[in-house]
């Protein structure tokens, strides 16, 4: 049912999400990078965020999926010279945009029960937060290589730079399981 | 209202959310660096998200304090070697932690009221965005702070290429942040 509801939201409100995403990056103080695209450019990289959202409800929200994107928008950035910060800032928009266009579902219809309003906000979440973790990783793991490249740290100063952790011994696909698993147990993700 | 109702879960299940994060954490396959840390000192940074989390919504939930507050957590982790994306998971822990003990129903009618839970959805995203959002600049802030100025790739050049944008609160519009409606 919600999967079903965001879908047809995301569908038949797309260019008017975009067009949002666009003029909230616009009219934002903090979006510098963002602001230095052009109108067009910035409406395509918005509709792909919607379209992949998109692409990722119709294909059954699958873990994986998110997590390859994210991190490829993690690297991706970094070698546009986006801060990390500002790409995060973006990606909060998108969520603020996508929900606002859920309460208003709200507002106007009265469609929206309190449960639905929840389950919504528990999957949109779900998307989000991965996204968070896995642009992190992809912006971090591009950092660390690029700064290896220039051949001016040694592996001591990088490893002292870049703590790793489990993220960098692990594979990505047990964390993935993990992190599911982990939101599973505690009876959060359904 | 929906601040108030976030702050008395806080009030009231203080001992119920800091055992689950602490429990959490142990289990995790993933927080490899917050298991070096005691159960106790665990538990103690687990609760002392939730007392600010308390503090926040009491004070207005306003983002100044949220953004000082995590912007410290955040360099504090840089300098005590946590990765970013194990910090932000313990975020995303603490946050579905919160997440299963809200009462979703109107306390009058017992309901589950739409307009209720839209509000404390509004509050409590703000909240955790703000962490994330924060965290990640003063990680990031102290990480170059952490870098001497003798390379070739000078700090500066490194500045450059982590901070093209803005990072420095006093240029960013305080309400900016805030969750409003577009």
């Amino acid at each position: 049912m919600v999967y079903e509801s965001l879908i047809a939201i995301v569908e038949s409100h797309l260019q008017n999400l975009t067009d949002t995403w666009a003029q909230e990056v616009k009219r934002s103080d903090y979006l510098d990078t963002y602001k230095k695209l052009n109108d067009n450019e910035l409406h395509s990289r918005g509709n792909i965020l919607f379209s992949n959202l998109l692409e990722w409800l119709l294909k059954g929200a699958s873990n994986d999926d998110a997590a390859k994107y994210f991190t490829d928008i993690g690297i991706g950035r970094i070698k546009e010279g986006f801060p990390l910060s500002e790409v995060y800032y973006a990606l909060y928009l998108e969520k603020k945009v996508l929900w606002s266009f859920v309460a208003w579902k709200d507002e106007v219809a009265g469609i929206l029960k309190a449960v639905d309003a929840i389950e919504f906000m528990t999957v949109i979440n779900n998307y989000f937060d991965l996204g968070d973790f896995y642009i992190i990783k992809g912006y971090m793991n591009e950092l660390y290589q690029h700064l290896a490249e220039t051949g001016k740290y040694n592996v001591d100063e990088l490893q002292k730079l870049f703590a790793g952790g489990a993220l960098y011994q692990e594979s990505i696909k047990k964390i993935k399981e993990n992190m599911y698993s982990e939101g599973l147990s505690i009876g959060l993700i359904k | 209202m929906a601040s108030a109702n976030l702050s008395r879960i806080v009030e009231e299940q203080i001992e119920a959310l800091k055992k689950e994060w602490k429990d959490e954490v142990r289990k995790s396959e993933y927080l490899t660096t917050y298991k070096e840390i005691s159960d106790e000192e665990t538990t103690q940074r687990g609760e002392a998200v939730y007392l600010h989390l308390r503090d926040w919504l009491k004070e207005g939930a306003t983002n100044e304090s949220a953004e000082i507050y995590f912007e410290e957590v955040g360099a504090v982790r840089f300098k005590e070697r946590f990765p970013l994306t194990e910090v932000h998971y313990a975020i995303y822990l603490l946050k579905k932690i919160f997440w299963s003990k809200i009462d979703w129903r109107d306390k009058v009618t017992g309901a589950f009221e739409t307009s209720n839970a839209t509000k404390i959805i509004n509050v409590f995203n703000d909240y955790f965005d703000l962490a994330s959002f924060n965290i990640t600049k003063g990680y990031f802030n102290e990480m170059l702070n952490s870098i001497n100025d003798d390379k070739k790739l000078s700090k500066a050049d490194l500045k450059s290429l982590l901070t093209k944008g803005k990072l420095n609160p006093e240029t960013l519009e305080d309400d900016e942040f805030i969750w409003r409606p577009i």
